[in-house]
C-alpha cells in the first residue's frame, strides 16, 4: 500500500510544478473538447483584428490546468471545494505553460486535512494567471 | 454565416442603457438538460495530459468541464434555437469578450450519466471602464449546477469584460 504524498500540507510546501506546450492544435482541441466556439481560441484570424498575437486557450482548458496541479500533487480522491482564478493576460498558442503551487494555508478536523494552494500560470509572455484553491484531502 | 463561421460565437451589440435592464435576469437552458458522458470527460482529461482516476476510471466529471454544459452545438437539426451563455446576449457596446474571474464553488462532483440543470443569472454590470485591451464594462453572471434531482453540484461566479478592441490605448506592454 502506497502511503498519500505529506508534502503538501504543511503551510509553504510548494507542489510539482507542471510544464505544458500550448500548441495550436491542443488549443483548438480544447476548444473542441469544451464546445467552446468562441472564435478566439480557433481562428488567428479573428485574434489577429482583436489585436492579439494568436489564438488562446479558453477559461475551462485553463480550470482544468489549475485542478491539475492540485489533483496531480495530492492524487484521486483529493476534492477541489473552492477554486478562484483570476485572467491576468492570454495563455497563446504558441506558448509553454508554467503552473505552480504553494501551500497558503491547512486546517484539520474531525473528517480530514482542507488545504489552500496559491497556484499561477507564467508563460513566456509573464504571469497569465493567479489562482487560489482550496482542497479537501 | 460569415466568412469564418463565427456567427453564434461572438457577442450581441448593444447600449449601455438597453444592457442595464437585463440585469437580475435569469435563464434556465432550454430543451433536455445534457448528460454528462464519459467521451467528454476523457477528451477534455486528455486534452490537459490529466491522468486522474477520477476521470478515467472512477467516471466523475472533472469539475473545469461544468461551463460547457452551458454551451450549444454549434449545429442542430430542425434549426433548433442555438443558445448563447448570457454574457454573449446582453446588448453591450463592446463586441469582444474576455473572461476575467471565475469564483467556483463545488459542493458534490457530477458523475458520468447525470443530467445537468444550469441556470445563469446577470447580477450586475459597470460603467464604462478603461482597460488595457479597450473600453468596455465588466459583467457579473452568477450560474448554478443542478444534477437531475435538483441538488446543488457547483456554483460559479463568472466575471468578463465586454470590450471594444478599436478603442484599445497603445499597450505599454506592463
Amino acid at each position: 500500500v502506497t502511503e498519500p504524498a505529506q508534502a503538501g500540507r504543511e503551510t509553504g510546501d510548494q507542489l510539482q510544478t507542471i510544464s505544458l506546450a500550448i500548441t495550436i492544435t491542443r488549443a483548438i482541441q480544447a476548444a473542441a473538447a469544451t464546445g467552446d466556439w468562441f472564435p478566439g481560441h480557433h481562428d488567428a484570424d479573428y485574434a489577429r483584428a482583436q489585436g492579439l498575437p494568436a489564438i488562446y486557450v479558453n477559461a475551462l482548458f485553463v480550470q482544468g490546468l489549475v485542478d491539475r496541479l492540485v489533483t496531480d500533487h495530492y492524487g484521486a480522491g483529493a476534492r477541489i471545494r473552492r477554486r478562484k482564478l483570476r485572467t491576468l493576460s492570454p495563455l497563446y498558442a504558441g506558448r509553454t505553460a508554467t503552473v505552480r503551487g504553494s501551500v497558503v494555508g491547512v486546517r484539520h478536523d474531525l473528517e480530514g486535512h482542507e488545504v489552500d494552494v496559491d497556484v499561477t500560470i507564467d508563460s513566456e509572455d509573464g504571469r497569465c494567471v493567479v489562482a487560489s484553491v482550496t482542497v479537501c484531502l | 454565416m460569415n466568412e469564418t463561421g463565427t456567427d453564434g460565437a461572438v457577442p450581441t451589440v448593444g447600449t449601455l442603457e438597453d444592457a442595464l435592464s437585463w440585469v437580475g435576469r435569469a435563464r434556465t437552458r432550454g430543451g433536455p438538460p445534457p448528460v454528462v458522458e464519459a467521451t467528454t470527460t476523457r477528451f477534455y482529461a486528455a486534452v490537459l495530459e490529466d491522468g486522474n482516476p477520477d476521470w478515467w476510471e472512477r467516471h466523475l466529471c472533472p469539475p473545469g468541464l461544468l461551463m460547457s454544459f452551458g454551451l450549444s452545438l454549434p449545429w442542430q437539426p430542425g434549426g433548433a434555437e442555438f443558445v448563447r451563455p448570457l454574457v454573449f446576449e446582453i446588448p453591450l457596446p463592446g463586441p469582444s469578450l474576455m473572461g476575467s474571474t471565475i469564483d467556483t464553488r463545488l459542493h458534490r462532483p457530477f458523475e458520468v450519466g447525470e443530467r445537468v440543470l444550469l441556470t445563469e443569472t446577470l447580477t450586475s454590470i459597470s460603467d464604462e471602464k478603461e482597460t488595457r485591451l479597450g473600453r468596455g464594462h465588466w459583467v457579473t453572471v452568477q450560474w448554478t449546477y443542478r444534477n437531475q434531482d435538483g441538488i446543488l453540484c457547483a456554483e460559479d461566479e463568472v466575471v468578463s469584460l465586454r470590450f471594444d478592441p478599436r478603442r484599445a490605448e497603445v499597450d505599454s506592454g506592463d
